[in-house]
């Protein structure tokens, strides 16, 4: 798994002092939208609505991870989703593909869906162990992704 | 504005709420959409909501007046 890139337009809002920033896909569609009081800040959350969209498709068993692009475009601010950021979209993918609930993920895990959940939200910062584990349950490599 | 408000209105347009996502109240799905567009709660500028509405292929004529 290669780190994927959103590009995004940004202007700002001199009435509320905020920054709105909208994303765009390889094809230069939008993709996204956030605002924040700073640019750092509204980042964050077109991240997150990234992460959100991209996870709601992998809940129907649909991999929309294509709409990224591959490559930082030249000439635009982008936000940056690295192969960390990407696993819980994968792992989460590859459970709705299976048919697979998260209880029944945690199940053959042996731990409880409440922390298995955790496997699939933004942010998860998963060991190499706990990757082989979850990849022995869903019988794929996981890790060829990150 | 509120997301609740956008909510109302996509559900309108056959969109229908699958959330809570990771960190949003509100992700809404349509079949045949391009993808599940997130809302948020609390949205800070009308640019905001127009980059939403537009997302959800609302027609402009149908966007609340405080945003057109």
């Amino acid at each position: 798994m290669k780190s994927l890139y959103i590009p995004y337009e940004k202007g700002f809002d001199e009435e509320t002092s905020t920054w709105t920033l909208t994303g765009k896909d390889s094809q230069g569609r939008d993709f996204g939208v956030a605002a924040g009081r700073s640019i750092e800040q509204a980042e964050e959350r077109l991240k997150d609505w990234i992460f959100d969209s991209l996870a709601a498709s992998a809940d129907d068993a649909e991999d929309r991870t294509g709409d990224l692009s591959s490559s930082a475009p030249d000439g635009f601010p982008v936000i940056a989703l690295m192969p960390i950021d990407l696993l819980p979209i994968h792992i989460r993918l590859s459970r709705a593909r299976r048919h697979l609930t998260q209880a029944q993920m945690a199940e053959r895990l042996g731990i409880s869906q409440q922390a298995y959940s955790k496997y699939e939200r933004a942010g998860a910062n998963l060991g190499v162990k706990t990757v082989h584990q979850v990849e022995r349950v869903m019988d794929e490599e996981l890790l060829e992704f990150a | 504005m509120r997301g609740a408000e956008i909510v109302a209105i996509a559900m309108d347009h056959g969109w229908t709420d699958h959330g809570p996502g990771g960190k949003h109240p509100y992700i809404l799905k349509r079949k045949g959409a391009l993808r599940p567009v997130p809302v948020r709660d609390k949205l800070e500028n009308k640019e905001e909501v127009r980059g939403i509405l537009k997302q959800l292929e609302i027609p402009k004529g149908e966007w609340p007046e405080k945003v057109k």
